[in-house]
Parts: structure tokens; sequence; C-alpha cells
């Protein structure tokens, strides 16, 4: 197997980064990193679970979180680019799955992001172990309202956000190992854990809702009536974030 | 303009009775976000936002204005004689995480360029009346429970507002002497030519007693407190109705019919001699007197007889009608062909005279009777029954709309109208029946020439022109229908109807009032939440 392959796995398999060694066979026997050959540099790949929590400015987003904080979950993926000495540049692309949900005086409402964000990380290994980076990403935010009226029709818009997030972390990793399930050919891997802080700008969401036009027709049986959006205002997008993830190196 | 001025008073208990306004207002039921036309535009209270929402039809994206009124809003009208809505609002209490704020009274105008307007007030009332022209309001408690959640309170506290007084309006507050009852409703008479100069006075309505407050001096001048009862009547008397005589010259009076009596109250307002007043009392005394009016009467109107006022009175429980001459107690018995609950006094012509008079249109509302009376008021002591002219109906009337002004009055029958409706033309005195659907509600605009029908079980509402009797069509919605705004033209001449659907959140249609058409329509979801966002999410 090769590191593309490996690479398209382990993309795969992200939301579980461990499992490829926790489904070994009973009969591969123990666990691969434990019994593997001695330390190695891992690949230039990385595939990320990250666990993402916004910490936003703007009070619109009390109507669906009363914190004011929304959670995220994605996967990121680079690819080193270069290297020099202890300083390393890497690229890549990452998705990530934000939701909040909370129910109001007479509706429930619900906020959908969905961002995809290309990064630029720069590290530096000072140490073999634990590595502090820059991340850098831009990227577009598709973002879905949804205002499930009481009594009455949901009502729904989206939009979508452009902007850039800035960030510094800590990345303790483990030591590369190359497993004795995988073929020869295949890379050493190693598993990082990583924590950071930042902030985010972002053009702003702006969303009118009105109601999905089948929901009338259901009620008439008729065309709906012309409708018009009703105006919810903006939701900023600055705001901090902090993010923790889960990496493979291979 | 005739000198006397008709007042009538429907209280919240009695409402099922009441005929709305001409101007088409409705109840001010905040919890259920009623609609109140303000001129071409409609406004809504969202009491749990403490907020109005001012819609134009006329604005194609239909954004709704929002203007924060105050927390707990308990009623909302429309200021009489303006485009201004009203509210009065109870405030919040200071509490482990809520944010005081002190009860007041907020206008706010349908025209977004002047600014809206809040009074605070003392106390945290949970009733208002105002003036016929809209100049003052009183604030007052209907119950000595409390509801506001204040620890103590003075129910017979009132607040007199007077709107326009310069530079500010000015709020006086005015404890007022109690019997042990608490206000029932206020009523506001017209200008008075009292002793000491024009004048308008408040009629403060409790539980065997009316009080008497000038509302121009309320707190300079004592108020005035008249027993309905005896000290040991143990009857219990609701003041209902109060009419005012309010003659260019002379003593005015002021008539109360009450719930549980079988007199009217006639108070005569009588000049104290300059040497007699006292410091701070009133320069007329009540010289109150009972006039037998029959059994448990349920209506009264006031009329020119041939020497003074006369008062003509109807009880659904008897088959005439009384007319009396409150300066002698005289009482003459009219006969009816049919028991009349209701009074609808107009002026119009008649079959028999082209010539414009005052005639009354007596109606049995819920008294099972298929006639109704009309009663020509000139010389009708002398006259009887040859001044009554009686015209059969199809079935009972259960509701009965009128629009005196343009000599018309609806009359509704069966429960929910389920027997269909009539047309009264009151100057040609037929009544037209019209097949109706069962309905939940029947409007008539301020223009009182379109009736509005929303049916009890379609999302859908029907239209009819009152002046021919002829149907103008009717429309399917995409969604069930509260209510019906019909709203005066706007600036583009266009009449515009706002229909109100029951949805959390502000669902409303908006239709050309002269073409019910679908693909005219606009409808929107959700005005209540317009910028949300924008503040904060604040709900």
């Amino acid at each position: 197997m090769n590191r593309t392959a490996l690479f398209v796995l382990a993309t795969a398999v992200a939301g579980a980064p461990f499992a490829a060694a926790a489904q070994t066979p009973p009969e591969a026997g123990p666990p691969a990193l434990a019994a593997a050959p001695p330390a190695e540099e891992p690949g230039p790949f990385t595939v990320s679970r990250d666990v993402d929590t916004s910490i936003h400015r703007d009070r619109g987003y009390r109507l669906f979180s009363d914190e004011g904080a929304t959670a995220a979950v994605g996967v990121s993926a680079l690819r080193e680019l270069a290297r020099a000495g202890v300083f390393s540049l890497a690229a890549g692309v990452g998705w990530l799955a934000e939701s909040a949900s909370q129910r109001g005086l007479a509706f429930d409402a619900t906020l959908r992001v969905n961002t995809f964000q290309a990064h630029l990380v720069a590290a530096l290994a000072l140490h073999r172990s634990v590595v502090p980076y820059l991340r850098l990403s831009g990227g577009a935010s598709y973002g879905e309202v949804e205002l499930a009226l009481d009594d009455g029709p949901a009502v729904d818009d989206d939009d979508w956000s452009g902007g850039a997030r800035a960030g510094l972390g800590l990345r303790a990793q483990t030591q590369a190992r190359k497993l004795r399930a995988l073929p020869d050919a295949a890379p050493p891997i190693a598993v990082s854990v990583a924590v950071e802080g930042g902030f985010g700008w972002a053009t702003p969401f702006r969303f009118a809702v009105r109601p999905a036009a089948d929901e009338a027709a259901r009620v008439t049986g008729e065309a709906p009536l012309p409708t018009a959006a009703v105006p919810l205002g903006a939701l900023d997008r600055a705001q901090g974030y902090f993010r923790v993830g889960i990496g493979l190196h291979f | 303009m005739n000198r006397r001025l008709f007042l009538s008073l429907c209280f919240a208990g009695t409402a099922a009775a009441c005929v709305p306004d001409s101007d088409g207002a409705v109840s001010p039921e905040l919890g259920a976000r009623e609609p109140i036309a303000l001129g071409t535009q409609v406004a809504f209270v969202d009491g749990a936002a403490g907020a109005a929402f001012v819609l134009d039809p006329a604005d194609p994206a239909l954004r709704a204005r929002r203007v924060t009124i105050g927390k707990n809003p308990v009623v909302a009208v429309r200021r009489n004689g303006t485009d201004e809505l009203l509210v009065l609002s109870r405030g919040e209490k200071a509490a482990a995480g809520v944010e005081p704020e002190p009860p007041s009274l907020a206008l706010v105008p349908a025209d977004p360029a002047p600014a809206s307007r809040r009074i605070p007030l003392g106390s945290r009332y949970g009733a208002l009346a105002q003036s016929e022209d809209g100049r003052f309001v009183v604030a007052h408690f209907t119950s000595a429970k409390p509801e506001s959640g204040d620890l103590l309170f003075n129910p017979n506290e009132l607040a007199v507002v007077d709107l326009e007084a310069k530079p500010e309006p000015t709020v006086r507050t005015k404890p007022i002497r109690s019997f042990g009852g608490v206000p029932l409703g206020v009523v506001f008479s017209p200008r008075l030519a009292l002793p000491d100069g024009p004048g308008r006075l408040a009629v403060v309505l409790s539980e065997n007693y009316v009080t008497l407050v000038d509302v121009e001096r309320p707190t300079e001048l004592r108020e005035i407190t008249i027993p309905l009862t005896l000290v040991d009547d143990r009857r219990l008397l609701r003041p209902a109705q109060v009419l005012f005589d309010a003659p260019a010259s002379g003593d005015p009076t002021i008539f109360v019919r009450a719930e549980g009596a079988d007199d009217v109250y006639a108070i005569r307002l009588v000049p104290i001699p300059p040497a007699e007043r006292v410091p701070g009392g009133q320069a007329f005394r009540p010289v109150p007197s009972q006039v037998a009016a029959g059994s448990r009467p349920s209506d009264m109107a006031l009329f020119d007889g041939p020497d003074g006022v006369r008062l003509l009175v109807v009880a659904p429980g008897s088959s005439s009608a009384t007319v009396l001459d409150p300066r002698t107690s005289r009482a003459t018995a009219i006969p009816l062909d049919a028991p009349a609950s209701r009074i609808i006094r107009f002026e119009a012509t008649s079959p028999a005279e082209t010539k414009s008079r005052p005639r009354a249109l007596l109606v049995g509302t819920g008294t099972g009777a298929r006639a109704l009376s009309f009663v020509d008021l000139e010389r009708l002591e002398e006259q009887r029954t040859r001044n009554v002219d009686t015209r059969a109906m199809g079935s009972p009337a259960g509701q009965i709309l009128a629009f005196p002004s343009r000599a018309v009055a609806v009359v509704s029958h069966g429960e929910g109208g389920a027997a269909g409706l009539s047309i009264v033309d009151l100057a040609n005195r037929t009544v037209s029946p019209i097949g109706a659907a069962p309905h939940r509600q029947l409007v008539v605009g301020a223009e009182a020439d379109r009736l509005w029908l929303v049916p009890l079980h379609e999302p859908a509402i029907g239209q009819l022109d009152l002046t021919t009797g002829r149907p103008l069509g009717q429309i399917r919605l995409d969604a069930p229908v509260r209510t019906v705004v019909p709203l005066a033209p706007g600036k583009d001449g266009k009449r515009r109807v706002v229909v109100v659907h029951p949805t959390a959140g502000g669902h409303v249609t908006v239709l050309p009032a002269d073409a019910l058409d679908r693909a005219q329509a606009r409808t929107a979801v959700g005005i209540f939440l317009t910028d949300l966002l924008d503040r904060g999410g604040d709900r």
C-alpha cells in the first residue's frame, strides 16, 4: 500500500483515528504500535479529526445557544510542502459542520453551518514530541437557519459567507512507527493531539426567511401565494475559536 | 351634530354582546396578538417581546417595523382621533437576573417619522380608557388581586394622562374614594357646560357606585362618589352603560344603566352657589334620581323630546320599549311586536318621508325574536305604536353590527351565523337575507361598505358589498384565518385588507380589497421575527 492510498483510507476513517488499529482482526495479534520497529519520521500527510468550539461576539447567536457558543466537528487533511530544519510548512483542506439548536418562545431555532477551508500550517519542531504551530485558514461557509413556528410552517433561509482564521496551536505527537500489520512499503505512522485557539473573521450571514413552497401547497393544493421574505438580520462571523484535534501522521 | 353625545360601554364580561366600533376597532386581546388598524397600516403587539410591529401593507417587502413598547403589555388600542397605537404595559419587577422596568404608556405612530413615546407610570395598572378626542387617558386597576405581582398597591388609584399637555404629557395620580369596590371601567364625558366653565369628567364605574373625576383638574378638585344603592340594599349593581346629556346651557345629566337594577339612574349636575363652595371641591353637586325602566333593561339611548331629553330603554324580557322623561320620571310604554335588547340610534330618511330624522332600530339579540322594529323618535310618546314599524326576519338575531352613519346594519342569525345573515337597510327598512357559511367572524371596515366573512373551517375569506348585498367573491388562502383587518385606502388610492393567520411568529396575507385574486396577494410568515438576529435573538 503506498502513501496516497493510505491517505485516502485515513481520511475516510478520520472519525475514529485509531480504528485501523482497534479493528485489526484478533488473529493479527496485539496492537501493532506496541510491537512496532524503532522510531522513524512519519510521512508528509496528516489527517485530523477536529472538534471546534466557537465563541461568538454577536448576540444573535443566543437565538440558537444560550451561551452564544457553538460546536462543530470536522476533518482536515494536510500535506507537508517544505521542511527546513525545525521549520515545516504544510497545506491542506478541511471541513467543519457546526450546528446549534434551541427552543425559543414560540419556535424551535436551528442553525447549521458547513465550512470548507484551505489551511496553511507553519510548525516549529523545537521538541520531538511537542510542536507549536501557526495555522492560517481561509474558506467559505454555507449557513442555514430554520425556525419551526408553533402552529405554523417552518421558515428557513441559507447564505454563504467567506472569511479567514488565524490560530496558534500546540501539537503533542508520538514517535512514528511502522505497523507490523501493514506491508513493508507502508510509511511509518504517528498520532497526535493538538489544541489550538485563534480568531476568525468572515462576512456576516444575512438571512431572510420564508416557508418552503410545498408547505402552502400542502394546505391548499394550489400554487402557494407569493411570499415575502422576512429579514432576520445579520449574523456576524467574527468569532474566537478553540479547537481540539486528533491527528494521524504518515 | 346633535347636542347630546351618546357613549356606551361594554365590559369584558359582556363582550359577546358588544358591537365593534364603526371604525373596526377590535378587542385588545394581547395574548392572541390581535391586530389593530391604524389608518392604512396595521399594528400587532407581541406581549412576550414587549414590542409592537407596524406593518404597511403597501410595502411590497411587507417588512414590519418593530417598536419597543415596554414589557408585559396589557392593553393596546388605537388612540382616538389619531393613527397612533396606545399601549399600556405593566413593566417588569426587579428579580434575580431580571432588569426592572417601570410601567408605562407607549404611543406608537403609524407613520415611522415621528418617534414613538413612552410615558412612565407610577403603578402597574391593568386597563385604560381614553377620551373621545384621544387627549386624555385614564389608567386604572380592575381588580384588587395582585395580578401585577406588586406586594402592595391601591386598586382605586387612577393615573390621568394628558397626552397633549405642553411641553410634555403629564401624568397625575389620583386615588379615589372607595366603598369597597374597585373600578370596573371608566367612561369619559363629552365637554360639559360645568358651572365654572367647560370641563370633562371621567365616570369611574364600580359595583354599587360611580365616581366623577374632573380629568382636567384631577388632583386640584376632589372626586364625587355617588352610591347607586342605599346602605341596607344588598343588591349587587354593576354599572354597564353611561350616557351623557350635555346641553350647551343648563345642567348636564349623566344616565347610568346597571346590571342587576330595574331602574336607570339619572345624575343631574347642579351648580353650587359660589358662596357655598369649599376649597378643592367641585362647583357642582350631583342630584341622583331613579327612573323605573322595566325589568332588567339591557340598552338605552337618548333623544330629544318636545320639552327636553328623553330616554328610550329596552329590556329583553319585555315586549315593549319604554320612553322615560327624566325630568318628571314619567314612563311611556311603546308596545313592540318582538322583544328588543339593543337600540341602534340613527338619523335617516324613511320610506314614508324624505326628511332625515332621528330614528332607532330595536333588535332582540339572543332573545329568539324573529322581528325587528324601526322607531321614529320624534313625537314618540304621543304617537306610540304609530311610530313603530316592524319587519320580520327569517330567524332570530344572534349578533348585530350596526353602522348608523351608513344607515346599514348586519344581523347574524344563529350560533356562529349558522342560519345566515341579514342586511338591514335602515333608511329603506328592508331586511335582506344573505346565505352565509358558518363563520367565526364578521368584519366591516371603517368605510362600512363591505363585509368580510371568516368561515369556521376553511382557510378562506368572503366579501360582500353592503350597499347592494352582492357577494364580491371569496378567496382561498394558504393557512387558516384568525381575523381580517380592512384598512383605509393607501397613498396609492388602493384599499387593502390584511388577513391574519393563527401562527406564532406572525403570519399575514395582504390582499387588494377590490380584487380577491391569489395572483395579487402577498403573504409573509414570521413578521414578529423581523430583525430578530440584529436585536440579539431577543424574544
